[in-house]
């Protein structure tokens, strides 16, 4: 196995041996017209239109924490003076700050003008979060010049997901899966993805509370419970889409027998003989454990212990 | 192994990053900024399109999720109303499929700055099942009856009266929810939310339950399901400081707890009725505080902690509905269950910019389930059949550590390092091991080089230690002494994960993505022994010029296992063997035709595969192979006729093939001892068709 203090003290001589931070300062000047400036290219018929973002709470004029009730485009984009009058040459010179994914502004720089205005709850958990670590800029996901954002529609949504959880796409055309395909569900419906405080950037603080939002069915407490129910969701099923029946990870009877193999009809190997078998296929068909156990998830019965009822 | 984090931290003193101060280029004149060219909308706007709607089949996977279960016209309603007005008013509606079972619209209001309104519905319709019937009669509620020329039998063969008293029934549940919400700033850095939600979810799902390993039946239970949750909070923001007080209920409640049927099997007088019990109705409440403080640019602490308690108080149904056990006396008559949690990880998330290249981030999150419920034995009478002794109710609690350390390092422009480690504790009671401690250890390239290509190589791997293993008394029987369940037993994990993203220029983008993971539990003899996932996607995406854009994906997907156990009567363990695999491929082209005509076309093929093989001896088969072939294809077209009026057309085939050799040639009478619902396999080939009108405004 890998020797993390070696791998740790690598990493202090790279930290050593590394050169004075580089600034990237850049002298720039704010447009002469504001948005004017901009609207004169960034029409809507233009390559890059912008003014879709007038639908938007962007655009807002009498709230003071709103960009265009403060320096307009450029309360986001910073001074861009150089970049307005290059155009009208016919010459490119990047705006102050550029946004999106295959930027030249460092995501983290695009990020930091974002999450002045919007560190409210949900982005107290941004810094040090996965998707903060791996450089994702806000402007990957979020479509700030379009009338709505994709991010707040439960299909589109995906697609901003998809573009780098490619296999999660897969997932939700298997056998079973949430109803994410048809719009019922998004990824945000489980997930935060600012929230780096919870596991998997999960809305709740656990994969159970997550899965409770939903199922609360499934809470309890059960006076018989089932531990790994309790415990995690996760250990039985696999939220993002299964080749088995109800997300199963895997199907009965051997899901159950990872865990169970008491004497008698838990510890037997069912076979492919056994599908014919009279005696034996009531523990391998239709449910198979479940024929008789249905109260997996815990049972409020008295006489439940062996989750029969 | 504290001396190198020392090194690191030692060699790098906390810097300001202040990647914004450098291009705030003073405070500009903004008097002749009139936004003139700034197209505000004022008044209220729009679109609806509505017209009539088709599909040429029915069938209830079709259905499931979708709402269109029966073969016909429906009417085809979406549409969007949107209001604006110079104080900074608005107000969004949108709505989805108003037409059919899945509707659903979203309401948002209010004036910027100042508060927002919410105000959703929506319909989620779920098929559990394909092709199932029943004998019982009361589908739906929780008395269940068979007809009164019913032959009882021992097998299911004998049951002459089986398929003549069979009727369809559809497990269906449809999920109706109503949620409101408002938030509101109530001074300059202060802002309170509100937001409640009433689901209600009715219908029947599958349920089995019999006569101990002797028969059993499955029939529809009912779903009467009402759930309340209400978020409450209170937040305050400033530059250095955010913090955010919280609250959540919910409260659940079903309205039947407990299903009574009638025993479809030979029987005495006193097993001729069952019962079980159904979800009981239960109760949460947490308070959480979320907090982060910034003392200095680079530097953050971050924290949430939160407190709660679930409680259930169901009365409890009698041990038997067998009048031999009638007068056994509970030891208390209502469940009486209470579980504190609480999740803190207020300890350490502090997350430091040591320099502009060298970020530095430390979490310790305490996860507890404490559970309270009063421990009484239990005179168990197992399937209302058996005396099973005194049971005593295990009232699980468990604790969970997590500790991360993590370092991310930027070389320059095109190359980053990152690394860290976690160390995850459990410590459980009254199960199998009392403590599993896991130490993960990861390292992470990312190589940006010329932004037109972009490298990231993760690697991984832990270790998990497991106290002694004992034996406990979960259900009554005494597991074999070899084996380890998974959750508690060693293991040895390891994942890598490769990621090449390519933007050659901007017309076109190509994504891959790969990545394997193992899980060994080889110290178990009995169990889950090794868990195996690989999976890699591509992803390419090019703009064709004239408008036309045109994405492609495929991805594969293999998850397999190896499992062991052990039969009393043999001399070598039997090893069983899963390995699922999924390949979908999918197209999807749009653009524009002449000057208005939008146009797209989009496909998707998913076909899956599962092998599952048990061998105890030489010479035996595997089970037959699972297949799921799934395709859609559709094209859309959009043409707008005069400023207002425009013409919609949808055209959707889907087929979906399934096998599944544990329902396949079953029905109702395939099991001697088991009278089932007869699923089969799914299988539809549906073409659904939409032409609206659609009118903006």
């Amino acid at each position: 196995m890998v020797n993390p203090t070696r791998i740790l003290l690598i990493l202090s001589v790279v930290c050593w041996l590394t050169a004075a931070m580089t600034g990237d300062t850049r002298a720039s000047e704010f447009s002469r017209a504001g948005a004017d400036s901009c609207l004169l290219c960034h029409r809507e018929t233009s390559e890059f239109p912008a003014t879709a973002i007038f639908d938007t709470p962007h655009a807002a004029r009498l709230d003071p924490e709103a960009p265009f009730a403060q320096l307009q485009c450029e309360s986001c984009h910073g001074p861009s003076e150089d970049h307005a009058m290059a155009e009208r040459h016919g010459e490119f010179v990047a705006p102050g700050r550029v946004f999106g994914t295959n930027s030249p502004t460092p995501a983290q720089t695009q990020n930091e003008v974002c999450i002045t205005c919007h560190e409210t709850h949900g982005r107290l958990g941004w810094f040090g979060s996965r998707h903060e670590a791996a450089q994702v800029s806000c402007a990957s996901c979020h479509q700030i010049h379009r009338a709505q954002d994709r991010v707040f529609n439960a299909l589109a949504q995906q697609e901003a997901c998809f573009t780098c959880h490619a296999k999660r796409r897969a997932d939700t055309f298997k056998a079973s899966s949430h109803p994410l395909r048809f719009g019922e569900m998004s990824c945000s419906s489980c997930h935060d993805p600012h929230n780096g405080n919870n596991d998997f950037l999960l809305r709740e603080s656990t994969v159970n509370e997550t899965c409770y939002t939903c199922h609360a069915e499934k809470r309890g407490p059960f006076l018989w419970e089932h531990a790994p129910a309790s415990e995690n969701c996760t250990l039985c099923h696999q939220p993002h889409g299964s080749n088995h029946p109800v997300l199963l990870t895997r199907r009965p009877p051997l899901l159950c027998q990872q865990c169970h193999s008491a004497a008698g009809h838990p510890a037997v190997a069912y076979g492919e003989d056994d599908i014919s078998n009279n005696f034996s296929n009531r523990f391998l068909l239709s449910r198979a454990c479940l024929n008789c156990h249905s109260q997996v998830h815990g049972s409020n019965h008295p006489s439940g212990a062996t989750l029969h009822r | 192994m504290a001396v190198p984090w020392l090194l690191v931290a030692g060699s790098l003193p906390i810097q300001a990053a202040d990647t914004l101060s450098d291009q705030t280029a003073g405070v500009p004149d903004t008097s002749h900024w009139l936004c003139t060219l700034c197209p505000f909308r004022v008044g209220w706007y729009g679109a609806f399109d509505f017209g009539p709607g088709y599909v040429n089949g029915s069938s209830n996977r079709y259905a499931d999720y979708r709402g269109l279960d029966d073969q016909g016209v429906f009417p085809a309603i979406d549409g969007e109303l949107h209001y604006r007005d110079e104080a900074d008013m608005y107000v969004d509606i949108y709505a989805d499929r108003l037409g059919i079972d899945s509707r659903s619209i979203r309401a948002r209001g209010g004036t910027r700055g100042r508060y927002q309104i919410r105000l959703s519905y929506q319909e989620i319709p779920h098929y559990r099942g394909y092709g199932t019937a029943t004998v019982f009669s009361g589908a739906g509620t929780s008395r269940l009856s068979l007809p009164e020329n019913w032959q009882k039998a021992p097998i299911t063969a004998g049951m002459t009266a089986l398929e003549s008293s069979l009727t369809p029934t559809s497990l269906q549940t449809l999920r109706k929810t109503v949620q409101g919400g408002l938030t509101w700033k109530v001074a300059s850095r202060w802002k309170a939310d509100i937001d409640a939600t009433h689901e209600t979810r009715s219908g029947t799902r599958p349920f089995g339950a019999g006569l101990f390993t002797i028969n059993t039946s499955q029939f529809p239970v009912p779903v009467d399901f009402t759930t309340q949750r209400l978020n409450l909070g209170l937040q305050y923001s400033a530059a250095k400081a955010q913090l955010r007080f919280g609250f959540t209920g919910s409260w659940f409640d079903n309205g039947d707890s407990s299903v009574t049927w009638e025993n479809p099997f030979s029987s005495t007088p006193e097993l001729s009725r069952m019962r079980a019990s159904l979800a009981p109705d239960n109760e949460f409440y947490q308070f959480s505080v979320v907090g982060a403080f910034a003392p200095r640019p680079g530097l953050r602490l971050n924290g949430r902690a939160s407190l709660g308690r679930m409680r259930q108080d169901d009365p409890l149904l009698p041990f038997s509905i067998n009048p031999d056990y009638a007068d056994l006396p509970l030891p208390r008559d209502s469940a009486d269950l209470q579980i504190d949690t609480s999740v803190l990880n207020l300890a350490g998330s502090l997350y430091a910019r040591l320099t502009s290249r060298l970020d530095f981030s430390a979490r310790a999150k305490l996860d507890q389930r404490d559970n309270d419920s009063p421990v009484d034995a239990w005179t168990v009478i197992i399937t209302d059949f058996i005396p099973g002794g005194e049971r005593s109710n295990r009232p699980y609690s468990f604790e969970r550590e997590q500790y991360r350390l993590e370092l991310n390092y930027r070389t320059g422009t095109y190359l980053g390092l990152r690394a860290g480690a976690n160390q995850e504790n459990y410590e459980r009671t009254l199960q199998s091991v009392r403590t599993t401690d896991e130490r993960l250890y990861w390292g992470e390239v990312n190589f940006n080089r010329w932004s037109a290509a972009q490298l990231r190589l993760k690697l991984e791997t832990a270790d998990r230690d497991a106290s002694r293993y004992q034996q406990v008394d979960e259900s009554g029987l005494i597991e074999n002494p070899l084996m380890r369940k998974f959750n508690y037993a060693d293991r040895d994990l390891d994942r890598a994960i490769l990621e090449l993203n390519l933007f050659p220029s901007s017309l076109w983008s190509v994504n891959l993505s790969w990545s394997k993971a193992r899980a060994d539990y080889s110290d178990s003899m009995v169990g889950l022994q090794q868990s195996d996932e690989e999976s890699i996607a591509v992803d390419a995406a090019v703009s064709l010029g004239h408008g036309i854009s045109l994405t492609a994906y495929a991805a594969l997907d293999e998850i397999s296992s190896l499992l062991s156990g052990f039969e009393q009567s043999q001399q070598l363990p039997w090893r069983g063997t899963t390995d699922d695999g999924t390949t979908t491929v999918g197209l999807s082209i749009s653009g524009k035709a002449g000057k208005d005509l939008n146009w797209g076309l989009d496909w998707i093929r998913s076909s899956a595969t599962g092998k599952i093989a048990v061998v105890s001896g030489p010479g035996e088969s595997p089970f037959p192979e699972l297949r799921t072939q799934f395709g859609n294809l559709s094209a859309s077209l959009r043409y707008p006729i005069t400023r207002h009026w425009g013409l919609k057309l949808a055209v959707e085939y889907e087929s979906l093939s399934t096998s599944d050799w544990q329902i396949d040639g079953l029905g109702p009478a395939g099991i001697s001892n088991v009278l089932t619902l007869g699923d089969i396999s799914p299988r539809y080939y549906i073409t659904q068709v939409r032409a609206q009108a659609s009118f903006r405004f």
